[in-house]
């Protein structure tokens, strides 16, 4: 694997609050597994801008995302709730793994 | 982590509401009676909670309701146990419905200085011990200690 550090956004309806709290809840999974994180928290009508505008691994969010968006979507109210959590955090440690193997 | 207040006055027990709407503005007046928010949080929490619905399906139902850290002067978390449950939208799923049995109103001017007490806060949501300590304060002292506690403020 070439590269250890994986790029995403966090997003929510305010870009704020839940968009941190999954941000940091995505950090602390990967970095279990040595994964460096770039997180950034965002709005859903941003989301397009950003991937487009390339670096972005995947996206984690709670709220629904318009357009067309070219990386992985994670829905992640489980990592707020911590129900449904194992399989979200699979999710997203499969789909971390994938994208470090793919580089 | 300092700098979020956790004030008695913002805290409700058991509190008699027919609507998540009424939840809100009741939160809402008193961190504005506080001087924490600025004009327009209100209006703008209630506006958002239809667009993106804050209900969390946790073991203990809640809203954390938010909004825009420009409507924000001072990082502040409003608690409410309710009397009886509201319905609010679930987050990122609107077509379902929970009902919440406490709601959180945050205040914050910048969620990102804020990560690691959100992450704290995040915990809480998916611990049912903290919830259930949370749900059974019988006073507002006992409320904010609980609080204290759990965040570490």
């Amino acid at each position: 694997m070439s590269k250890q550090k994986i790029s995403i956004l966090g997003v929510c309806g305010s870009g704020t609050v839940s968009s941190s709290m999954l941000a940091s809840r995505v950090e602390s999974i990967l970095n279990e597994i040595n994964i460096d994180v770039k997180a950034v928290g965002v709005m859903p009508q941003m989301v397009k801008e950003y991937v487009d505008r390339g670096g972005i691994d995947f996206v984690v969010t709670t709220s629904p995302i318009p357009g067309d968006i070219k990386v992985p979507i994670i829905k992640g109210v489980p990592l707020l709730t911590g129900i449904g959590e194992d399989e979200c955090v699979e999710e997203i440690i499969s789909t971390a793994k994938k994208i470090l193997e793919n580089e | 982590m300092a700098n979020i207040i956790i004030d008695e006055r913002l805290l409700a027990i058991n509190l008699d509401i027919q609507s998540k709407e009424e939840g809100i503005e009741f939160l809402s007046n008193e961190m504005d009676k506080m001087g924490f928010v600025k004009e327009g949080f209100k209006e703008n929490v209630l506006e958002r909670e239809k667009k993106y619905p804050t209900g969390l399906p946790s073991k203990i139902p809640l809203a954390i309701c938010h909004t825009e850290a420009r409507f924000v002067k001072h990082n502040a978390i409003a608690v409410a146990t309710l009397k009886n449950p509201v319905e609010f939208n679930e987050m990122g799923n609107s077509d379902k419905k929970i009902n919440a049995e406490m709601i959180f109103l945050l205040a914050l001017n910048d969620p990102k200085i804020q990560v690691l007490w959100l992450r704290k806060l995040a915990n809480i949501f998916q611990d049912e011990k903290a919830l259930t300590m949370i749900r059974g304060s019988s006073t507002k002292k006992k409320l904010a200690a609980n609080l204290k506690a759990l965040l570490q403020v």
